[in-house]
């Protein structure tokens, strides 16, 4: 009992060691502008104001930022399980020609660090009349190979009895993949979407090559290219990283179960 | 034409031919039990006829109607896998309402058929429970509840007791016979248990590398065996066999040297041997008996060494290396370690196979 009062000890220890900064973030920004640059800095806000979401949103236009990240995001989302969730059952349970070369071919090409594709990808995209767009900002994230691979190993573990059983009881390759594959596949699929959300919406480097209006900024490049002006401001700053922040971190509370669910996918037989 | 038939059947994996050329009928409502040892291509054949795989070459017809090349659903087929393969995250109702729902009938029509056939299982309780809350008996019971509602021209049965202990297994059994009797629908069965084969079937087709070994009725099976392998196959404790040579054929007479130690004398054989053939003498350990009626044969007395009481059998080994014989008697007769017995056989329980394993036909001597 003692070790686990310990452990529970040792626990939140590092709970508050990782929320610390998080907390404070949120204090920050909600204080007088100024505040927070003083030595010791405040851990709370002596007269709380919401001063610097007014700035954000009234004189920055961060509404806009955060809608097109939301959209982005969204669509990114989509997108990437509609081609990603088919293709990693597909690699797992049917058979073709070339699947196992494929399959082989993907996983060498995970090797390759994703910055080294960004300026051929560019230039793809250039040519192709998608640069400054948001077309551009989703096409990484269509079949992304790790995507792929987590739904292959969800699905590896379907026992093929139960697609047999389906082909018989007369379901087509579709009704197969939507009435018994993809219930099956669910925890696979939401910790994919997550995945692929706090990617995407997180994403710096790509939004920021591709797009050049400012209007179709996203918010860790509007929060960026915010810095690059108004530094010195950190509780405006703090408070742009709250709304960078705080969505994904509801979005991740709310699929919390079904993300470990899908995190321990495959090492227990349920 | 009901039932199934399957006309020279060729199926290889790669370069391992599986099939080659195998026929098969099932006649309507007729149950045929597919045995054999692992490997020997029973399940592999119930997946051609489902059409889980394509044959090769030949012909598959059920009900009449050439099927080889239609998909799985369209087969009027169902199918019971080992391992039950029912949806998880359906619930009992949902599980055995797919295939109509795949077949799209109406709501109501649907509704009426799902009751019906959890009601004619027993599941009447259970239709919104999910099969994890299932127990192994009440989960086969769904899988042959998605099996009969959509009342197909055949069933499949792909070793479907095998996951279930044995009281459960006398149980199911039972009712899968009851079903049978009841439905009238043709059915393969495929297992590997030679108890489960005799006990079911109408027909027992017994299988070995990719052929038929023999096929008949149960009784004939193990009453007849065409083969060593046949013979063997059937019956628990297996047959006894013993080391044999012809030593002399005059006409209706036959004599033959088993083991070292004895003689018996039969009648003409069907098929003719030389004197000097090796052959291999076979008997059930049931038909051995101490107290002879008639014209037995006496077999040399041999020592007991191990016995084992199964409550209303007992089992006895007797004789030691190539001479050693099961014997099985009632539970309640008293058998001694270390004891000889004099034991005796009727001749026409008595089985003589050739040197590749094939029954030598032969007859009881005409003048006893």
């Amino acid at each position: 009992m003692k070790a686990g009062h310990a452990m529970t000890a040792l626990v939140a220890l590092f709970a508050a060691i990782t929320l610390a900064p998080l907390l404070w973030m949120i204090s920050v920004s909600l204080m007088q502008p100024g505040d927070a640059g003083q030595f010791p800095p405040p851990l709370i806000p002596a007269e709380p104001t919401l001063a610097n979401y007014r700035e954000l949103f009234a004189a920055q236009g961060m509404g806009v930022f955060l809608l097109n990240s939301l959209l982005v995001s969204t669509l990114a989302t989509l997108l990437a399980l509609l081609f990603t969730v088919p293709a990693g059952y597909a690699f797992a349970k049917l058979r073709f020609a070339g699947r196992t070369a494929t399959v082989q071919t993907l996983l060498a090409l995970l090797l390759i660090p994703g910055q080294i594709g960004m300026l051929p990808l560019f230039l793809e995209l250039k040519a192709m009349g998608l640069v400054n767009s948001y077309a551009g900002v989703l096409v990484p994230w269509l079949a992304g190979i790790i995507g792929i691979f987590l739904v292959r190993q969800f699905a590896l573990s379907i026992p093929d009895e139960l697609l047999e059983a389906a082909r018989i009881d007369g379901a087509s390759e579709w009704d197969v993949f939507r009435h018994v594959v993809l219930p099956i596949l669910r925890p696979a699929v939401a910790t994919l979407a997550l995945f692929v959300f706090l990617g995407s919406w997180n994403d710096f480097m790509w939004p920021l090559i591709v797009l050049s209006d400012q209007d179709l900024y996203t918010l860790p490049v509007a929060l960026a290219s915010l810095g690059r002006e108004r530094a010195q401001d950190i509780e405006l700053m703090m408070a742009g990283s709250v709304v960078t922040t705080v969505p994904v971190l509801l979005l991740f509370l709310a699929l919390q179960r079904q993300f470990i669910g899908g995190l321990l996918a495959g090492s227990v037989k349920g | 034409m009901p039932g199934a038939t399957l006309s020279r059947v060729g199926k290889s994996f790669g370069a391992a031919v599986l099939f080659d050329g195998l026929d098969l009928s099932v006649g309507d409502g007729e149950f045929v039990v597919l045995v054999g040892p692992s490997g020997c291509g029973k399940s592999t054949l119930l997946r051609l006829i489902a059409g889980l795989e394509r044959p090769d070459s030949g012909e598959i017809c059920i009900g009449g109607r050439r099927v080889d090349q239609l998909p799985p659903g369209e087969r009027s087929v169902a199918m019971v896998f080992q391992s039950y393969a029912l949806y998880p995250q359906m619930t009992v109702a949902q599980n055995i309402a797919f295939p109509l729902r795949m077949a799209g009938r109406p709501r109501p029509q649907l509704d009426e058929s799902v009751t019906r056939t959890c009601e004619l299982l027993g599941l009447a309780e259970l239709m919104n429970r999910r099969p994890a809350e299932l127990s192994g008996g009440q989960r086969q019971r769904v899988a042959i509840g998605r099996a009969i509602v959509r009342e197909p021209d055949l069933f499949l049965f792909d070793e479907p007791l095998s996951n279930l202990d044995a009281g459960l297994r006398a149980q199911m059994r039972r009712e899968f016979a009851e079903l049978h009797a009841r439905l009238g629908t043709s059915t393969i069965y495929v297992t590997h248990d030679q108890a489960e084969a005799m006990a079911l079937a109408d027909r027992i087709v017994l299988m070995r590398d990719g052929r038929i070994e023999q096929e008949g009725a149960p009784e004939d099976l193990y009453c007849r065996p065409a083969t060593l392998f046949a013979a063997e196959f059937f019956g628990q404790p297996p047959i006894n066999r013993l080391p044999g040579r012809i030593l002399r054929v005059s006409g209706s007479e036959t004599e033959i040297a088993v083991g070292d130690c004895e003689r018996i004398v039969l009648g003409a054989l069907g098929t003719p041997l030389a004197a000097g053939s090796e052959v291999t003498v076979a008997i059930r350990p049931e038909a051995l008996t101490v107290v002879p009626e008639g014209h037995m044969i006496a077999l040399a007395p041999r020592r007991v060494g191990f016995v084992e009481w199964f409550g209303g059998e007992r089992h006895a080994r007797l004789g030691t290396g190539d001479a050693a014989l099961v014997w099985r008697t009632a539970g309640d007769r008293a058998i001694k370690t270390g004891e000889s017995i004099p034991l005796h056989v009727a001749p026409e329980r008595l089985h003589l196979f050739d040197r590749d394993g094939k029954a030598i036909p032969c007859t009881p001597l005409p003048n006893l």
